[in-house]
């Protein structure tokens, strides 16, 4: 797999160049790890005040904000400092060079771009989301760890959904790709909580317009077999699905978007 | 080898309406405007061929070269290279050739050398072999080594154009690429890239494209020229040829001793006056340089005296005012 040594070489290159900038690198890893821990107690302090939010238990709501968590820190060192350096390399022209290497511009990009710094935030999420699976009297069988596996690579899906729209909608525009792809994230900041607790419609918004809800709240359901009123009974067990789909429109779109490239000067 | 017919491409670009306005109206309405870079162009290159592509700035020779490359999509038309589209099958076109844009590098910017060099190795799958005897070539003959672990950062331009064109030939490319390949270097590490070029050239019966605005460059490297202005081929054919028929413009620059208000000339015009320095072009049929420098020092006092190149926008002038 001649491929997988060249990515493996690229993501090298990647982490010696960091760590030219060694201080730099090491205070980023300190700041993530600051801020992800500060934001978890938080989280934990609004909580505990309440009983619960709707039917949901603390540690279910916890289930669904860690599985959010988890796929965003999963998908991160792949995905989102190659949002930002995307624009520049369209910007500077380097883009030209992936076009003519054998390999493909994506993996390329992504690859030369690999961050190292997410490894502290993934294993605390996933401690976190088995504590609080636990405590919501999670059944650990197979079919529903196995679900549990396909949810968060639907999650990792949809996150590389929104980067690769942003990143297609770079080729056209030249900039402001990365913009939407923060933007939607933020929206998303409404699934942390179950959105049985939102009006009907914008529950169907976070369905069916922007599907934020199938990457933690159906599959949740499933899991932690809430008794819930649904848009429609199969939902729960489609969600990782539609999700992973999303992720492979974003490769043709991304493809597609790079028929668009115009590159930089000459 | 190359075969181009019918090459078309249009760029859309946005028109920015000015002001803080104009960049609110910008996120409403977006005007476009579409630039025609290249239009209808065809061509053909044999292997083995050093072809120069020349014309001004924004003529469309880069984006020829994107498209011969498989960087950019053509709007229409179709570019075959080795048999195949260079722009659909980008990643089997890419371990037959290579490119080298003198303005960008493909080298790790913070990272010694010698890395880039491994990376390509692993990226190309570079025979350990072929790798060490391309390797051993190129230390030899571009003196690699006086750089080979410094950061790409810390090296000159022609430093750094020695170790991005080496790395460029490392898996054998059929055809190289090579858009203004001398941009900013010196006279010597501009011989020196030239002469590596076409030893290589020779060596290996490797494809050369090249773009420049040095005609140096195409004089010495180039067997044949295709100029291209506003997108499309006005000439194709020999270098000679293009200096026996058009090269007829001379400039020559004379800085006097004295302040002249009016110069009195045997023969050509004075085409730009900047006081004591004086620019004057002639055509070669009207005399020569010396007669005209021997005419004005009898009557002018001359400090000093130097003769421009036939430069590219000139001749392009010719060619419109000649006809081919």
């Amino acid at each position: 797999m001649g491929n997988l040594s060249t990515v493996f070489k690229l993501a090298y290159l990647n982490l010696r160049t960091q760590m030219e900038y060694r201080v730099s690198f090491f205070i980023w890893l300190g700041i993530k790890l600051l801020s992800y821990g500060s934001e978890y107690l938080i989280v934990w302090m609004i909580l505990d005040r309440f009983k619960g939010i709707g039917t949901w238990s603390i540690p279910e709501v916890i289930v669904l904000w860690a599985i959010l968590q988890l796929s965003y820190t999963l998908a991160g060192p792949f995905l989102f400092h190659s949002a930002g350096r995307l624009e520049q390399h369209i910007v500077k022209g380097s883009l030209d060079y992936f076009l003519v290497q054998p390999i493909h511009p994506l993996v390329n990009l992504i690859a030369r771009n690999f961050s190292w710094t997410y490894s502290s935030q993934q294993v605390m999420s996933a401690v976190v989301l088995v504590i609080a699976l636990n405590a919501s009297g999670f059944d650990w069988s197979l079919a529903r760890v196995s679900f549990l596996v396909l949810t968060i690579l639907g999650g990792i899906s949809f996150y590389a959904f929104t980067f690769l729209i942003g990143a297609s909608l770079n080729f056209r525009m030249i900039s402001g790709g990365r913009e939407f792809g923060i933007n939607i994230r933020w929206l998303m900041e409404m699934t942390q909580y179950p959105i049985s607790i939102y009006p009907k419609q914008i529950q169907a918004f976070l369905t069916f317009v922007v599907p934020a809800a199938m990457l933690n709240y159906y599959p949740a359901v499933y899991l932690l077999d809430k008794s819930a009123e649904l848009l429609h009974p199969s939902l729960p067990l489609i969600s990782p699905l539609v999700e992973i789909a999303l992720g492979i429109i974003g490769v043709r779109l991304f493809w597609k978007g790079l028929d668009w490239y115009q590159s930089g000067g000459g | 080898m190359i075969e181009v017919t019918n090459l078309s491409k249009t760029f859309r670009v946005l028109e920015g309406k000015k002001g803080l306005v104009g960049a609110v109206k910008n996120l409403f309405s977006r005007d476009y405007r579409y630039v025609e870079a290249v239009k209808d162009i065809s061509f053909t290159v044999q292997q083995g061929e050093m072809l120069g592509l020349i014309g001004p700035n924004g003529a469309g020779k880069s984006t020829t070269i994107k498209i011969l490359a498989g960087i950019l999509v053509p709007t229409s038309g179709k570019a075959l290279v080795n048999g195949i589209e260079p722009y659909r099958f980008r990643q089997q076109n890419a371990m037959k050739v290579s490119v080298v844009f003198g303005q960008r590098t493909k080298l790790w910017w913070d990272l010694p050398c010698y890395e880039s060099f491994e990376l390509h190795r692993v990226m190309y799958r570079i025979p350990e072999k072929v790798y060490k005897q391309n390797l051993d070539e190129f230390m030899e003959f571009l003196e690699l080594g006086e750089f080979w672990n410094r950061p790409v950062r810390q090296l000159s331009l022609g430093q750094r154009m020695r170790a991005e064109i080496a790395v460029s030939l490392l898996h054998n490319p059929e055809v190289i690429y090579l858009d203004e390949p001398t941009i900013g270097m010196d006279a010597v590490a501009k011989e020196r890239i030239r002469q590596f070029l076409l030893n290589t050239n020779k060596a290996r019966n490797i494809t050369l494209i090249i773009t420049s605005h040095d005609m140096a460059d195409i004089e010495k490297l180039c067997s044949r020229v295709i100029i291209i202005d506003h997108g499309q081929i006005v000439y194709e054919g020999d270098f000679d040829e293009i200096r026996h028929r058009y090269g007829r413009e001379r400039t020559m620059v004379v800085e006097f001793g004295e302040e002249y208000p009016v110069i009195e000339l045997p023969y050509g015009t004075v085409i730009k006056d900047e006081g004591l320095k004086k620019s004057i072009r002639f055509l070669r049929e009207q005399g020569t340089a010396i007669d005209l420098i021997t005419a004005l020092g009898k009557h002018y006092v001359i400090r000093d005296v130097s003769i421009q190149e036939a430069e590219i926008e000139s001749i392009i002038r010719e060619i419109y005012e000649v006809g081919t």
